[in-house]
């Protein structure tokens, strides 16, 4: 124990004088282990770790899989009578339960938010084991058919929503008109599967007859996925064996009530059962690999920069070594010695990786939790903490290991009897050149790939949209009672609304409109004279939306407010779409067919607009929206908010059989739809970074560690007379040929991946890629003017005897 | 124009550690002349490599005054030093420093190509024949250091030090690595240039060599004991 300790000391000792080295090392193997740790984590939990539930392995949904006759589509999904049915008739299933989901607005909340609702049958808690932090789940009471209108809710919603109410159970929570009891809260520990749709956790469980399917409660032949079965298998039947029973009972179910259907005639059941561990998984298992090759690669590339800087390390230590071997030292206790530097150096880097992987995951929770299935499991517990383990042990050997390599034993006792002036650490030139044209290859391709990739969203991201949002919050209603009214009821309560949000102190404006961030329906629309169609993207608005939102009127007047009374067939285009209708004259006053042949007016042509996240305007168009519409566009005075529950207090005075469905922050929107732009341009320019960083590091370890091979060389330059930028010139002249090649197969590397997905890779190319190449050209060019000039400064700087002597 | 080639009034040299501060060299008054030869000779840690260091330009003293050719250079910048050495001064080390992966040629002609004024590469083949003829080397232009004997190292080691016609040839225990009968060459073929007129200063604890030299100077605890020939204080 003491030996191991004084041997740590003493690589302390010879560390510490060595800071950059340590910041080389640890910000290298740190940043990488950090994200090979983060995706281990993220493979082990989605790959590996059984989920968290009782019996998980025999947890199974239940796919019936239609073929129907004369076609070979199959559709997997269930009629809503069938699957009530044979889940009330079934017996081969050692539990099944019966599930939904949906949305819902809580209404006697002040702040009426939206809930995701969860709609089941009692066994489904005892299926998945919910444990509860108050209250109980559903009984058999509140089974199927028998109306009993509890609720169980999400620990989320119970803090979030509720204030973490201890008074909580017996509340009443009313959606679309019907009033539930929570009677219990499920525990914080509990993990949503999440089966409806990956990053949707359910906040409030209702009981199955609530669902918002059962309107097809009678229809056969309507088949849905809104609604699913999910059962535990025995655990003495096979798969096979269980899918069959199931596909007899169905079969005898569902044929007699679609006898005579024309859809289902000659239809054949099957059944598929399909565990919740792949469901859940669901396709990302090829994401998570190439992943999981993508961390390892990069760890690849940082470990060999790394032994580089190492092995030039060892160089270095070189006659110390020598003293050492002199004075007894065998091989063995030499590996020991580089072992205490190595595994030092590998602890600080894990010091450094644990936080970034923790990091990795809270990033994973916040903004992946929509690709990535069960990113709440990843934290950092045993398995990341075990797998740092593994990988200090692992690394610190192999580091340690490589040094020794370099060192040849009996050329150290040599060293020492020629005073130093020997050379005994062996890495051939070759091996160098190939190590640096392997690092520059490798390094100029990833700095071009992400540098392309990078300055396509940075592009997208600097588009003008052509439309100003600023301020501006989209409110979108929901009524409390199962049928919408009719228009005519709506249009005085809508302008009713409208007036007394406008006279809020802090709303500037309201128009009632979808906004420009809505959802656009898609239509081919027929020209009428020409008869050449138009895929268009279409909206309904109302006249005053593009004054609101400054989009300009380029020609033609708008439709008024008549327009939206009557429902008249009049429409706005965008100049593109004019453009391409009437390619000399003007597109006002021609014809639009649309559906059913109705035809429209262009009244209008408006400035073409670009989506966030697009890079061109589309052939866009806007029609009359009713004066009914439950949307409205809010635009704030400067530097005013507007929250959920003040729209919520102004909509209970108009109609209190309304509530806010949905109140969205325009620019928020925008930034969501920008997401993957941001979240590209965030990603790229780390790896361009690190790739680079990592590059630099590999460079300087491999130049590093041949000028001090070459010391006594240099000495003797500067003897005989040469200045510093002389050898500043032979130095980088030597590593010119290796970083040459190696710029030359990246670009050969790079020009055959376009080659071979030139289809998918052509539209990222364009001019700017010219400038991206030049950049990554020069930023090899600078780290490579670096990587030479840094391990030459403390030869260069100093009068020349110190090179000489190699002090 | 005078004939002093190299003159060093009150020269020191301390080293500084944390703890110690050495004093290598004390107050150091030199001159050598034009063809002169010159030993420096005496126990190990006396300061001989360092006083040949800062003679070389290879080191910089810590006081006192320095000439080459009548130019101060105790206190030039990295630059200006290698300059100077370049065009003034010839070293030949006891390990020879040869590089290795140059040829024979290439070797000898370094010294003119760090030149400021560059040379046509017909005057540089001229110079380095002309330079390998004296120490009987030219036949083995072509080969590669690894390729000749320690001695045939040496001699090729020569002949760069002379490639650049320099002021003053600096020699640094030049028979330390070598066996007997090749060092006894070494000296002959500088004792030959001396009398060809090349002015010599070499460093040694081989009291033979060091006898050879006209002059022998011996440096005890840094400064220097006695001259058995002339010796001139800085004045």
């Amino acid at each position: 124990m003491n030996r191991i300790l004084n041997n740590q000391k003493q690589s302390w000792q010879a560390l510490r004088k060595k800071p950059g080295l340590i910041f080389t090392i640890t910000a290298t193997m740190g940043m990488t282990t950090g994200a090979l740790l983060c995706v281990l984590t993220l493979a082990y939990v989605l790959l590996v770790q059984p989920l968290p539930y009782p019996d998980q392995h025999r947890l199974y949904k239940v796919n019936p899989q239609i073929t129907t006759e004369g076609s070979n589509k199959t559709i997997s999904a269930w009629a809503y009578p069938a699957m009530v049915e044979f889940y009330k008739s079934q017996q081969v299933l050692e539990q099944s339960a019966m599930l939904s989901f949906g949305e819902d607005v809580l209404i006697n909340h002040p702040a009426q938010p939206t809930l995701h609702t969860g709609y089941a049958t009692p066994e489904w808690f005892d299926m998945v084991g919910a444990p509860m932090a108050m209250g109980r789940s559903f009984d058999d009471t509140q089974g199927v058919d028998k109306h009993v209108p509890v609720a169980v809710i999400s620990f989320r919603v119970w803090q979030d929503v509720f204030a973490a109410d201890p008074q909580i159970i017996g509340k009443q929570m009313d959606f679309s008109g019907v009033s539930f009891k929570v009677i219990g809260v499920m525990a914080k520990s509990f993990i949503d599967p999440q089966l409806y749709r990956t990053g949707i956790k359910t906040d409030v469980w209702l009981p199955w007859d609530y669902n918002l399917s059962s309107w097809l409660a009678r229809n056969w032949q309507r088949l849905s996925g809104q609604f699913m079965l999910v059962g535990k298998k025995p655990a003495d039947k096979s798969d096979n064996a269980v899918a069959n029973v199931i596909e007899q009972q169905l079969t005898q179910l569902w044929q007699p009530n679609t006898t005579g259907s024309d859809r289902f005639k000659g239809a054949r059941f099957g059944i598929e059962l399909v565990s919740f561990k792949s469901h859940i998984l669901g396709d990302i298992a090829g994401a998570i690999l190439l992943l999981l090759a993508g961390a390892a690669g990069l760890m690849l590339i940082a470990t060999v920069n790394v032994a580089n800087v190492l092995m030039s390390r060892t160089a270095e230590q070189h006659r110390t070594l020598a003293i050492r071997a002199a004075l007894g030292a065998s091989p063995g206790r030499l590996f020991y010695t580089l072992l205490g530097e190595s595994a030092q150096l590998m602890l600080f880097s894990i010091v450094l990786a644990l936080p970034m992987a923790a990091f990795g995951f809270s990033v994973l929770q916040q903004w992946m939790a929509g690709i990535f299935p069960r990113v709440d499991e990843v934290t950092l517990g045993p398995i990341t903490i075990l797998f740092a383990l593994i990988v200090v042990v692992a690394f610190a050997l192999c580091f340690a290991w490589l040094g020794s390599r370099t060192i040849n034993y009996r050329e150290l006792n040599r060293t020492l009897q020629s005073s130093g002036k020997g050379t005994g650490v062996q890495v051939s030139r070759k091996m160098r050149a190939t190590l640096i044209f392997s690092q520059v290859a490798l390094a100029s391709s990833l700095i071009f790939v992400n540098g392309v990739l990078f300055s396509d969203a940075y592009k997208i991201l600097q588009k003008p949209s052509g439309f100003n949002i600023d301020n501006m919050l989209r409110l979108n209603l929901s009524f409390n009672q199962a049928q919408w009214p009719g228009d005519n009821e709506l249009k005085p309560i809508m302008a009713d609304l409208q007036t007394r949000l406008e006279q809020l102190p802090q709303v500037e404006r309201v128009v009632r409109s979808y906004s420009p961030l809505s959802r656009f329906s898609v239509n081919n629309f027929r020209e009428e004279s020409s008869g050449e169609r138009f895929f268009v993207r279409y909206q309904t608005v109302s006249r005053d939306y593009f004054d609101m939102i400054g989009q300009p009127v380029l020609e033609g007047e708008l439709f008024g407010e008549l327009d939206q009374k009557s429902y008249a067939p009049r429409i706005v285009i965008n100049d593109e779409l004019a453009k391409a209708m009437a390619k000399d004259g003007s597109a006002v006053g021609m014809k639009l067919l649309g559906r059913r042949n109705r035809a429209y007016t262009v009244v209008a042509v408006v400035k073409s607009v670009t989506m966030p996240g697009q890079t061109k305007p589309e052939y866009r168009a806007y029609v009359p929206a009713s004066l009914g519409l439950g949307s409205a566009i809010i635009k704030l005075k400067p530097g005013q908010k507007l929250t959920s529950e003040q729209v919520v207090s102004v909509l209970t005075d108009v109609d209190p059989r309304f509530s806010v469905g949905r109140l969205d922050d325009l620019a928020q929107l925008k930034f969501e739809r920008l997401f993957p732009q941001y979240m590209t341009t965030v990603v790229t320019a780390v790896l361009a970074l690190l790739s680079l960083f990592i590059a630099a590091v590999g460079l300087y370890g491999i130049v590093s560690y041949s000028t001090q091979l070459r010391r006594t060389e240099i000495g003797t330059r500067m003897a005989i007379g040469a200045t510093k930028g002389m050898l500043i010139k032979l130095l980088l002249k030597d590593n010119a040929k290796p970083v040459c090649w190696g710029l030359g197969f990246g670009l050969l590397l790079l020009v055959a991946i376009y080659a071979l997905k030139a289809d998918v890779l052509g539209a990222y190319l364009g001019i700017d890629s010219v400038l991206v190449y030049v950049l990554t050209l020069a930023s090899i060019s600078v780290i490579t003017f670096i990587a030479c000039y840094l391990p030459l400064a403390q030869y260069v700087n100093k009068p020349a005897i110190h090179a000489l002597r190699g002090q | 124009m005078t004939d002093i080639k190299i003159q060093m009034k009150n020269i020191a040299k301390v080293f500084e550690t944390e703890e110690v501060e050495t004093h290598a060299l004390k107050d150091i008054n030199l001159t050598i002349r034009q063809g002169e030869y010159v030993s420096i000779s005496g126990p190990s840690g006396c300061g001989k490599s360092t006083l040949l260091s800062i003679m070389g330009l290879l080191d910089v003293p810590s006081s006192g005054e320095y000439y080459i050719d009548g130019v101060e250079v105790a206190s030039l910048g990295l630059s200006e030093a290698a300059r100077v050495r370049n065009s003034k001064i010839g070293f030949i080390f006891q390990s020879f420093n040869l590089i290795d992966e140059l040829s024979v040629f290439e070797n000898v002609a370094l010294p003119l190509r760090y030149a400021l004024e560059p040379k046509s590469e017909a005057q540089i083949r001229e110079r380095v024949e002309q330079c390998l003829e004296w120490v009987q080397m030219a036949h083995r232009i072509s080969h590669h250091p690894n390729q000749l004997s320690g001695g045939q190292q040496q001699r090729i080691a020569i002949a760069r030090a002379l490639v650049a016609d320099p002021a003053i040839l600096l020699v640094d225990e030049p028979t330390g690595n070598l066996d007997s009968k090749s060092g006894d060459q070494i000296i002959e073929v500088l004792q030959e240039l001396n009398d060809r007129g090349t002015t010599i200063c070499m460093v040694t604890h081989d009291p033979r060599y060091a006898h050879m030299a006209k002059r022998q100077l011996h440096l005890l605890d840094g400064s220097i004991e006695n001259s058995d020939v002339l010796m001139e204080s800085a004045s």
